[in-house]
């Protein structure tokens, strides 16, 4: 006879599978989405455009919401740790890049190429993470 | 915090995987727990103590701080 909690279980970690595969896909795709939208927008210039890249993030953002919500509490701890991580190492990414342009000239980057380095810190520092620390 | 989980888990010859997969969470979850690196929520130790038929206190004990 099948066991209901067991068969529920499984259920959940084959839910918690495809939805981690979901977000992981989703998420290198929406990242080069949104350098293609932002190169678009600063070649069109105006307000208008420059909602489609953040219309882009906004999209990211719901598929992030919704991964969350099938993970098992661990996950989500390092969820939220990769994405503070990630999300502060990106933020002196910018700003001491922007230091160096004022100080020493340094070429700016194109902010297309955030996106992508983007989710690239972020996937490194949950791998290290869920690997070294949790 | 120490815990028995370990020793609980091994007493009934079930796997993490086995475990996890009972509780609902990862194996990577329960052997996070063993190895004491991660502390769960109120909500998964009482499930874990439910499952063992032991108290969350017999299950986790706070190290004593020096």
């Amino acid at each position: 006879m099948a066991d209901p909690v067991e068969d529920e279980t499984r259920a959940a970690r084959a839910r918690r599978r495809k939805t981690l595969g979901f977000y992981w896909s989703s998420a290198v795709l929406l990242a080069l989405l949104f350098a293609l939208a932002y190169r678009w927008a600063q070649n069109v210039g105006g307000v208008g455009p420059a909602l489609v890249p953040i219309g882009i993030l906004g999209l990211w953002w719901l598929l992030y919401a919704r991964m969350i919500a099938g993970l098992d509490e661990r996950d989500r701890a390092i969820e939220f740790r990769a994405i503070a991580v990630a999300g502060a190492l990106l933020l002196w990414l910018i700003v001491g890049w922007s230091a160096l342009h004022d100080i020493a000239g340094l070429a700016m980057p194109s902010g297309a190429l955030f996106a992508p380095v983007a989710v690239i810190v972020y996937g490194v520092t949950r791998f290290v993470w869920q690997r070294f620390v949790l | 915090m120490k815990n028995r989980v370990r020793e609980l888990r091994k007493a009934q010859s079930w796997s993490q995987a086995r475990l996890g997969e009972l509780l609902g969470v990862s194996r990577q979850t329960i052997n996070s727990i063993e190895n004491g690196k991660y502390d769960p929520s109120l909500p998964l130790a009482l499930q874990i103590a439910r499952r063992f038929g032991r108290s969350v206190e017999y299950i986790w004990m706070v190290e004593d701080a020096k």
